[in-house]
Order: structure tokens, then sequence, then C-alpha cells
């Protein structure tokens, strides 16, 4: 029934630069369904913004390096391809709406040109198509089109996210990346985006790729989610698995542990002690044990696999 | 006591980077040979003798061993007048670029922290001077004034002045906002304290910055006016005055403005180099 | 937009007032008497003391200014302590000359440092970029008259291709338009790669990316409009340079034009011709710079909206 749209295996990246070697990635496995909604969690800096660089192959030249693994899309390896067939899949197959609205729209092109380049870059249209696709696109985002001939600096954030919703939404992308789409809108704001979001993976039927380290936000929208630490997936499953099932990850519950719920009383708040590793020195053996609240001998010396049981999968020594 | 061991590693640090920094090391070289031989000018080559005294017999020759760089159309010996001519441009670049930084610097630190009416006029008249270009501003001091070292010096550091008050201007409106100035101030600290302690040691990166590559062209202004007859006078050695002269026997004697330029161009590129060398030590960012 | 210009048209009027007062201000500190100047040193006395009324010498400062004000903008600059004739007649033979020296060397600066500079950022640690950026520092580190030698010394002496002076055809005006634009076009360049380097970094040129742009089409529709916004500044303040540095050029060439005009008018103590030469050139950058704010408003429309506002 359903088919395997993105497979990423076994994902190494550096990020190597004169000083030091960064590892951001420390074999990540990931698959996500045509048509799904999948949710990446995390803290700052655990491996969630290169993994979606990483697909993309847009990793800072020269620094971001990928060291192993693949990233099957659709059974293609886009590690292994070339630089102008990886241009065919970027925007049109694959596009990605990036953190920050407020610097990622061109300041001296109109939003409208700035739709339209997209457009142009993989359909074969005359210039009037393009302007109704364009319209078409601003309308669905909720922007008259008459204000394609606007530029970014007369956009207030929220509406920019759109503009650039818009854009990655163009051509029909059968897989959407967003990363941290609302944390730089309050929260007002947000909630609009997310909505829009959802409504519109409905309506096109795209897979989304949805980078958060808000979990309200993977609740309410999300059909899977995986939660990294340190440059890996420590617990992937359906959303059901998350947030009903009764074995976790302890990180996991650490993070559920991290949010205030008004709901049922819990007396005080309780962080995860610690910080995550220097990702230039991780610690062995399992990368959590240092801050686990469970941790046993074999944690300190042996890296945990994968505990998989139906569409639930755990990288922990607690489950064997 | 620990405010003060962190400000000196901080600049143990951006040592530690110009260090690093191949160019601005030989640039580094090359001005304290300059600067060597401006102070030991006399040691080199005797002045009244070599670089002064007129000996028709042997105007014109070539390069020699008696005359490493030959001699000039007066008979004097080139390589001593350029020795010599060392001690006059880099004094005057050194001068001429303090003067100008210490009252530009002033008006420009007054300006940015107190603001309102005050900042507004003397910006102003910043402004007014700086649309006259440098050079002819100092063109037109020194022709109100005539030549000479002293005039040259005047005109130079009054057109130094507001691109200097400029700069720090801005350097003390961007720092004075930062938490830390609020903070002195909240704990009472007097104006003069937070000029002097907190807000002149953060804005003496790019002022130095600023005053090294100011000295490079400053020594390129001073010697272009000399060129043009209106800084320093024959028979005075000056690098400007000299090309000035060579340009009579361009044909006949080329010696006469080869050595001379590079002289001026190894001076100058030598502070650009240290210049460009420190902007990136003190800001790493920027390399990347 | 036009009322915009206007505005910056009515805004030039204290620019130039204020230019003209500070260079009157200086040539009026002037040690000797013009009136002697005129007259030679045989003069009488009470010629001397005739022309000194006559000239208007023995009012206040201030009057002597606002009289200045008054028939300058009748087009009277005064007239030669030398020769007699009206100033404005002088200045005016001769700033075509100059004017054209400095518009070939913006042209020239501009049309070499700014493609220099984006390749120089595209291919960065190539021996392109590591060429022209020494090529620069050491145009940066040569006093333009130098260069100016030198170039007579090479085409004009040893290969006898350009002329060492005179401008009689366009030829003559090869070896200064190189002397005067060195060193804008190495400021140029640095500035274009320093700022094409900063632009590569930002967020939209990733969207760009990420939408499926090729470098090339990266580079020329998101990158250069928006790294050439600072360099715009920068052309402008070089505008100035250049017009100063034309008083040197002129001087190594021996070009009759405005420079050099000034130059001897400095050297015989003719100070009508010096204070309106100085305040000439000034204008001429004042409004030249006035240009290079209408043109940032063209490139980018954050600017043109503050404006039309």
């Amino acid at each position: 029934m359903s088919q395997t749209l993105l497979n990423i295996k076994n994902l190494y990246v550096n990020y190597e630069t004169d000083e030091e070697t960064v590892r951001a990635l420390n074999g990540v496995n990931l698959k996500l369904n045509k048509g799904e909604m999948l949710g990446l969690v995390g803290e700052t800096g655990a491996g969630k913004t290169t993994t979606a660089l990483s697909i993309l192959k847009l990793l800072p030249k020269d620094i971001g390096i990928i060291t192993n693994g693949q990233i099957e899309f659709d059974g293609k390896d886009l590690t292994k391809l070339k630089e102008a067939e990886l241009r065919n899949i970027r925007g049109e197959r694959i596009s990605m709406i990036f953190q920050d609205p407020m610097t990622s729209l061109n300041p001296v092109l109109t939003v409208g040109e700035q739709i339209a380049e997209v457009i142009e870059l993989h359909k074969t249209l005359d210039k009037k198509q393009i302007e109704s696709k364009v319209n078409e696109m601003l309308e669905l985002v909720g922007i008259p089109a008459k204000r394609k001939k606007e530029f970014p600096h007369q956009f207030s954030g929220g509406m920019k996210q759109r503009v650039i919703i818009a854009m990655a939404l163009s051509c029909d992308p059968e897989l959407l990346i967003a990363d941290e789409p609302t944390t730089a809108l309050d929260v007002t704001i947000q909630a609009q985006v997310l909505n829009m979001m959802e409504e519109l993976k409905h309506k096109l039927n795209t897979a989304m790729l949805l980078i958060t380290h808000d979990l309200g936000v993977v609740a309410q929208i999300c059909d899977k989610v995986a939660i990294m630490y340190a440059g890996e997936i420590i617990e992937s499953g359906t959303a059901e698995d998350i947030f009903e099932a009764k074995e976790h990850h302890p990180y996991t519950v650490g993070l559920f542990g991290s949010i205030p719920n008004l709901i049922e009383k819990t007396n005080r708040l309780k962080p995860i002690l610690g910080l995550m590793p220097d990702p230039t020195d991780l610690p062995q053996g399992c990368k959590f044990h240092p801050r686990c609240p469970q941790c046993m001998e074999i944690c300190r010396k042996v890296h945990p696999d994968d505990r998989q049981t139906e569409t639930h999968t755990i990288k922990c020594h607690l489950y064997k | 006591m620990a405010e003060k061991t962190k400000k000196k590693s901080f600049y143990i640090a951006v040592w530690k980077r110009l260090k690093k920094n191949k160019l601005a090391m030989i640039g580094l070289s090359i001005l304290i040979i300059m600067l060597t031989i401006a102070v030991f000018a006399d040691i080199i080559a005797d002045y009244d003798t070599l670089a002064i005294k007129q000996n028709i017999n042997i105007r014109l020759e070539g390069v020699s061993k008696e005359h490493w760089f030959g001699t000039d159309s007066y008979g004097r010996d080139i390589f001593a007048r350029i020795v010599h001519g060392s001690r006059i441009s880099l004094i005057i670049g050194i001068f001429a670029v303090s003067i100008p930084l210490v009252i530009g610097g002033l008006i420009g630190a007054i300006a940015g922290y107190f603001g309102g009416l005050l900042d507004n006029i003397l910006m102003r008249l910043m402004d007014m001077l700086l649309a006259i270009p440098a050079i002819l501003l100092a063109i037109a001091i020194v022709a109100a004034l005539g030549p000479g070292m002293i005039n040259l010096l005047i005109a130079l550091s009054i057109a130094g002045i507001p691109g200097y008050a400029r700069i720090v201007k801005s350097s003390v409106i961007t720092i004075k906002d930062l938490e830390f100035v609020e903070a002195a101030e909240a704990i009472g600290a007097g104006t003069t304290r937070i000029l002097i302690r907190h807000i002149l040691p953060n804005i003496l990166g790019p002022v130095i910055v600023q005053a090294t590559l100011g000295i490079a062209s400053t020594i390129i202004n001073a010697a272009a006016l000399s060129f043009i007859g209106l800084g320093i006078q024959p028979p005075k050695p000056e690098w400007g005055s000299m090309l000035s002269e060579g340009r009579e026997y361009i044909r006949q004697a080329p010696h006469l403005i080869t050595f001379t330029g590079i002289a001026i161009v190894l001076t100058v590129l030598s502070l650009n180099l240290i210049g460009d060398g420190l902007r990136d030590a003190l800001d790493p960012r920027l390399k990347d | 937009m036009y009322k915009y210009i206007i505005k910056r048209l009515m805004m030039l009027i204290p620019v130039i007032l204020g230019i003209s007062f500070i260079v009157f201000s200086i040539i009026s500190l002037t040690p000797g008497d013009p009136a002697r100047i005129i007259l030679g040193n045989h003069a009488s006395e009470e010629a001397v003391e005739n022309l000194r009324q006559e000239l208007g010498l023995n009012e206040p400062f201030i009057k002597r200014y606002i009289s200045y004000v008054g028939s300058s903008i009748k087009g009277d600059f005064g007239s030669s302590y030398r020769t007699g004739k009206p100033v404005f007649e002088d200045i005016f033979g001769k700033f075509p000359l100059t004017l054209k020296l400095a518009l070939f060397s913006m042209l020239l600066a501009t049309a070499l440092g700014i493609p220099i500079g984006i390749i120089s950022a595209v291919k960065r640690y190539s021996i392109i970029d590591g060429a022209s950026m020494i090529f620069a520092l050491l145009m940066t580190s040569m006093p333009s008259f130098w260069i100016g030698l030198m170039l007579i010394l090479i085409f004009s002496i040893k290969l006898d291709i350009f002329p060492v002076t005179g401008v009689e055809n366009i030829k003559g005006y090869v070896l200064p338009t190189i002397t005067l634009a060195s060193f804008s076009m190495a400021i140029i360049t640095r500035m274009t790669r320093s700022t094409m380097l900063e632009v590569i970094r930002q967020d939209y040129v990733r969207t760009a990316r990420a939408k499926g742009a090729s470098t090339k089409r990266i580079i020329f529709k998101h990158c250069i409009r928006n790294a050439l916004i600072p360099v715009v500044t920068v052309i402008g303040i070089n505008f100035g340079i250049l017009l100063g540095g034309t008083v040197i050029t002129e001087t190594v060439f021996a070009l009759p034009g405005l420079g050099t005009l000034l130059v001897s008018a400095i050297r015989m103590k003719d100070m009508p011709i010096v204070m309106g030469a100085v305040i000439f050139l000034a204008i001429a950058f004042s409004i030249i710079n006035l240009l290079v704010d209408l043109i940032y408003a063209v490139i980018d429309p954050r600017v043109k909206a503050q404006y039309s506002r």
C-alpha cells in the first residue's frame, strides 16, 4: 500500500574546518512513505537541519561532507547524483522551506519573480502560463495575487513564510522538507502557517519532513515521528507509538518531561540534566549515557542497536 | 583583575592570528626595516655631504659601487636621499594621522556619546568637510598657507579629521547601546570613566586598522602634494619632490624615478599589509 | 521619486554654501595682500590702497563672503589677479578635459574592477583570485603619479606607443586614464570581492539553490545586484578621489585641465582661480554623489521604497 519515497541509510556527515571536525550525523536511518508526514524532533544541534540539507546536498560547500551512507529518493541514491541531475530534483521533486523567512528571500527581486523562477526552471510554460501559476500559488497560501509585484521587505514575517511555502509548492513536489518553518514567527502566526501546511498536504498529497523541536506541533499534524539525539535517530515510529506506547528511549521520556502540561497536574518540570555532548568529541557507547538516568554498565561501552517492534524502533540497551 | 587578564588574552589571540598571516608578517618586516633605516639615517648616509651637497661632476650617473642607486641631476647620491626621505615620509605619515585621529576621535566621541544638537552641529560640519575631496582640501589649505613641511602637516591633518570623526562616532554609537555600557551607567560610572574604561578599548581595534591604512594613504598624499610642488620643497630629500625632479630627466636617467618610487611602494605596501592583516586578526569572522 | 530628487537637489544648496564658506575662509587666510600681488612690487602704496578699496578687501570677512556668494550665483566668480579674465571662463574652458578624464577613469575602474571582483569571489582561493588580489594590493600601494611616470617610461619612451603628453586624439587619454583609474580600480575590485563573498553566504542564495537554480544563474540573478549595492557607495566616494586625483595626473602628463590650472594658480597666488577651481570640483563631487544615491535607489528596492514615501 504505502510506497517508500525517501530512505536514508546509515548517513554520516562531518563539518570539517581547519581547526576541528564536527561529527554532525552519525548513522542516521530514516524512512518516509509517499504522502506521509514525518516529524523530526530533537534539541538544537541534534543534526536535524544537517539531515535536511544533506538530502538536497545543500551542505555548506567544502565544509559539510557526507562521509558515508545513502539517501535513496524514489529508488535513486541522491548522494551519487551529479550536480546537474540534482538541480532537476531540487525545487521540482523535493523542495525545502527554511527556518528564517526574514532572510530566505532575495531582497532585490519581487516575490512574484522569485516564485516564477522555480516554475521557469522546471516547467516548460510560456510567460502567461507562468504568471497565472504564480497568481494561483499566491492565492493558495492566502496572499492576494496583486501583491506579487511587491518586494520582500513589504511583507511581514508570516507573509514571507507563506511566499516561501508558495515557492516550495509551485512544482507539486513529491517531498517537502520544512525546517522549523514556524520558529521565527509569532505564536498566532505559527498556528496559521501550520494549519495551512496541513491543509495543503491533504490537498496536494505531498510527503512532508517536518523538522521541529516542538512536540506539540508534531502531535497535532504528523503521522510519524523520529527523535534525534547527537546525530542519530534514537527512537522512531508512528505518532501513536511515540505518544502512547509504554516503552520509550530515556531521552524521549526526558523530552516529554520537559514540556509543561496544563491538563495533568505535574508538580514541576523535569528537565533533562546536562548538555548535549560536544560533537567534536562524542562519548563512547550510547551517546546519551552521560545524561541518562537509567545508565547501565554496557551503555558506557557498547553502542546500542535498533530494536524494532512492528512500526516502533528504539535504540537503547534497555530493550532487547 | 579578571578583566585585565581577559583583555590581555584577547590581544594575545589577535597577535597569534596575525602571526599566522604570512603577508602581514612580510609587511611587518618591511616596516621594521624602513623604520630602522629612518632612525639610523645619519649613520647609513651622511646628510650634508651625500644627500644635500651638489656635485655637478657626477650628475645623472647610473648605478655604481659608490652610488648604489646612482646620482641625480645635481650629483647627489639617490640612495642617501631615499634613506633620509624615509624619515620625512614616516614622520609626516605618523603625525598627519595621529593629530587628526586625536582631534577627529574627540569630535566623534563627543558627537556619538552625547548626541542631540551638539552631535548635529559637529557632524554637519564634518559632512561639509567631507564634501570636499580630501586631497583637494589639503591643496586648498597648502595654497593658503604656502609650501613647507609644517604647512603640509597642517593641511593633511585638517583634511583627515572628518574621516576619523565619522569612524569613531559610528563605533561609539554601536557600543554605547550595548548592555555592558548600560550596566556601567546603571552602577553610576561617570561619563569620562565610561568613555575611557569601557568604550575606548572596544573601538580601539577598528581605529588602529584605520590608522594603519591611513598612514599608508597619507604618505602617498604627502608625496603627491610635494610632487606637484605644493609640499616639501627641494633641496630637502622628500620622495615626492625627488620624483618631480626625476620627471625632467625621465629620458636620460630613468633610475631617478624607479628607485624612489620603489621606496614609496614598499613603505606603503608594508602598512597596507599590516592593516589588512590586523583587520582579519581582529575580526576572524570576516575571513570566511 | 521626483519629489525625492527635488528634495535632494534642495539639500545640495546648504552643502554648496558650506563648501564655499570653508574654501573662502581657507583662502582668505592667505598671507599677502592680493592688491599687492595684482599690481606687483613696484606699485605705489596709494595705488595698492585704491585697489583694495575697489576690490572690497577692506570690508569685513563676512561681508566679503556674502558678496562673493551673491555674485557667484550670477555666474561671476571674480576675475583672475593675473590675467584679469573672468574666473568662470577659465574654469569652464578647462573643465571638459578634467571631467572626461575622471569619467573615463571611473568607467575603466568599474568595467574592470567589478568583473574581476566577482570572478575572484566566485573562484575563491584560485590562481585568478590570488593574482588579482595581489595586483589590487599593489595598485593601492603605488602613488598614481609614479604609476604615470612608469607608464610614460615604458609605453611612451621605450615602446613609443602612446604620447608623453597631449590629448589631441583619444590615444592621448590612454595613459592618463590608466594612471588615474588604478587606485579606484583596486578599491572597487577588493570591495566587490568582499561583498560578493558576503552575499554568497546569505540564506536567500541557499533558497535559490534549493529551487534548482544553477550556479551561473544564482550568481547573475541573485548575487550580483545585492553585491553591487555597497559597491555603488564606494564608486561614489571614489569619484571624489578621482576628481582630486586629476590635479596630480594632469601634472604628470602636463595636460591643460582644471588641475594644472589650479596648481599654476596656487604658484602665482591667483586666489580667485584657486577658490573657483576648488569650489567647482567640490560641487561636481556633490552632484555626482547625488547621482550615485539615485542609482542606489534603482538597484535597491528597499531604498526606493523609502524615497517614494
